[in-house]
């Protein structure tokens, strides 16, 4: 599967007009500040060029939370902003405190246990709690997936992988670019140095 | 029907006794019946099931009440129906106790006799369909004497009883063979039992061979589907012909209502997510759910962990030249309206220096940079160059963008190999430029 052109120039567009945005420089920004806001505009650039998925919102929304980004954010994204940040109904859960669907749960799976395998831990149970312990992980790592049961969330991860993946090879090639450029212009190489850095595209 | 009653009371007392006896015996086996000639009911004596305990506490075994425990059908209900009696003398009920308590819990209480002589028949003939001999029990006799002549079994032994026939289960056919056995045993009052045993089992037997052929193509399905369906399936197809209905049945394992039904989509839309995410993610040949779902969690991982990693690396260099590769592909734009004919000149040497390198590069590598460097030019990806392009200034046709170089400083001009893959893509930009516009900037 692979990303759409179309989503990669937008996130090149974006990604390049974001960093321009918060004036990223070697001089007067540190390793801490410059990494962090090209990761900034590098994650707004995939969730704006992907357009409206449940990952995309959400990921907006935990970006915004921080102050400073929000009026980047603004900028970035335009009127765009409005429309993703803004609640999407058909998702809408009702909310629940963690704490509480924490203890029904361990109080339902306890009661299982007890009438089901007092011989032992029955292998059905076991592997439930598996898949449930990496579910809860899942949803840890893709932003905005917290309500969703099992199809919908792994439709949500293929597309934040597929986002992802493409997230990563234009941003090396990006920089391999540069980097080949930049080598090929200031230093007068040799042809063998040249090629070595080619090869490695 | 007196005599029907005077017969069971007759029998009753020696069926308490040979009762009594089997239960003496129960452990070790050994029947002493009398008159017990037929292999059939040794077999079935001697694999009696462990009910037999529970009913031989009572005094009175027989008692109706006992009785309505097992079958928990409302005795004192209707009267039965005209063929009822005729065939309550002629033969016994027979059912096995654990069988009849199981079946029995499924009945509804409130049968009447219209409906509970057909779950009468489907009980006993899904009896039959299990291949299990049903153990004899003079149960009309258990009955009838205790209730009298409202307490007539609501479980006929015949199949053609009534009009409500399950038209599943019954055959028209093997009636009157059926109602042969009944009429076989003596009348006489002591023997009468045991040979009327024989004979049901005979008729049991009879039954079981009759019915073998005709709820084949029921399978499992009919039996443990429960007597619930029995009453339901009679009553849906309704008292008519007796005929075979070829209903439509769920393979064994699998049902046809709708829960599970949408639990198999459900299943199968997951599964093919899997499949695709396991083309995605590397290493991915697990069949396990939760391992799959380990290698996704960890590649995940490893891609944030990555865009991480090229945020802090170079790219703040890139991403600073990068607009200043835009202003100057617009500086470009704008010169190229007062230099149209150079432009076109321009871009049929640029369409033949691609070409050119094209060729290079499927041979070597390095000669192509060569040759590239000595005209002032360097690779770029497609899709930065035609994103640059596109977010500075209008793209032009074929994808190429092209300005005449300015005297002193830099031009952009961008060539696209026609050859090129999406991974390695030919573009220019003069890298002298850049280095130029860098050296001030910086």
């Amino acid at each position: 599967m692979q990303a759409t052109k179309s989503f990669e120039q937008a996130f090149l567009k974006h990604l390049l007009r974001g960093c321009r945005l918060s004036a990223v420089s070697y001089k007067s920004m540190s390793l801490q500040e410059r990494k962090s806001a090209i990761k900034l505009s590098a994650d707004v650039a995939m969730a704006s060029a992907r357009g409206g998925r449940k990952w995309t919102r959400g990921l907006i929304t935990k970006l915004s939370k921080e102050d400073e980004h929000r009026s980047f954010l603004q900028l970035i994204l335009g009127t765009e902003y409005g429309r993703l940040t803004k609640p999407c109904h058909g998702s809408w859960k009702i909310p629940r405190s963690k704490k509480i669907v924490r203890r029904s749960l361990r109080v339902c799976s306890r009661r299982k246990n007890n009438l089901r395998a007092p011989h032992g831990v029955k292998s059905s149970v076991l592997a439930r709690t598996l898949v449930e312990k990496r579910t809860h992980a899942l949803k840890r790592l893709v932003p905005g997936v917290e309500s969703l049961d099992g199809y919908s969330l792994l439709d949500e991860t293929l597309d934040y992988v597929i986002s992802l993946r493409a997230q990563v090879d234009l941003m090396q090639k990006l920089l391999t670019t540069f980097e080949a450029s930049k080598l090929g212009a200031l230093s007068k190489c040799t042809l063998p140095e040249r090629k070595a850095s080619f090869v490695g595209k | 029907m007196q005599h029907g009653s005077g017969e069971v009371r007759g029998s009753m007392a020696t069926s308490a006794s040979a009762q009594m006896a089997l239960h003496d015996d129960h452990g070790s086996q050994q029947i002493q019946n009398p008159g017990l000639h037929d292999d059939f009911f040794d077999q079935m004596l001697s694999g009696l099931p462990s009910a037999w305990p529970e009913l031989g506490n009572p005094k009175s075994p027989w008692d109706a009440s006992a009785a309505q425990k097992l079958f928990r059908i409302d005795l004192t209900g209707k009267p039965p129906d005209e063929s009822q009696p005729e065939a309550a003398t002629e033969g016994l009920r027979y059912a096995s106790y654990d069988e009849a308590t199981m079946l029995a819990s499924r009945l509804p209480q409130s049968q009447g006799s219209g409906g509970s002589s057909p779950t009468g028949e489907a009980m006993m003939l899904q009896l039959n369909n299990r291949h299990i001999l049903p153990v004899v029990v003079p149960l009309q006799a258990a009955v009838g004497g205790g209730v009298g002549e409202s307490g007539l079994l609501p479980l006929p032994l015949t199949l053609g009883s009534g009009g409500a026939a399950d038209p599943r289960i019954i055959v028209e056919t093997p009636r009157d063979e059926m109602d042969g056995p009944y009429k076989s045993p003596d009348q006489n009052g002591g023997e009468e039992l045991y040979s009327g045993l024989g004979g049901s089992i005979r008729a049991a037997q009879a039954a079981t061979g009759q019915h073998f052929h005709h709820p084949q193509n029921h399978g499992g399905a009919a039996a443990p589907a429960g007597v619930g369906q029995g009453p339901a399936a009679s009553a849906s197809s309704g008292g008519g012909a007796p005929q075979q209905k070829q209903k439509v049945r769920a393979r064994r394992g699998q049902a046809t209502d709708p829960h599970s039904i949408a639990e198999r989509l459900r299943r199968e839309r997951i599964a093919e997510r899997m499949k695709a995410l396991q083309e995605l993610v590397p290493n991915a040949n697990k069949t396990d759910k939760a391992s799959m779902l380990d290698e996704i969690i960890d590649y995940l991982k490893f891609l944030q962990l990555q865009v991480k990693v090229l945020s802090m690396s170079r790219l703040g260099g890139a991403a600073a030249v990068a607009p200043l590769v835009a202003d100057i592909s617009t500086e470009g734009a704008g010169a190229r309206a007062g230099g149209d004919g150079a432009a076109v000149g321009n871009n049929d040497s640029l369409t033949a220096t691609e070409h050119r390198v094209a060729k290079m590069m499927e041979e070597d590598m390095g000669s192509a940079m060569q040759y590239l460097q000595g005209k002032g030019l360097c690779l770029m990806p497609i899709s930065l160059a035609s994103a640059i392009s596109s977010a500075a200034c209008r793209p032009s046709a074929g994808g190429l963008v092209s300005a005449p170089p300015p005297p002193a400083t830099s031009a952009a001009a961008a060539a696209e190999s026609p050859s090129s893959s999406p991974s390695a893509s030919a573009l220019t930009v003069q890298s002298a430029a850049a280095a130029d516009t860098t050296a001030p900037k910086r």
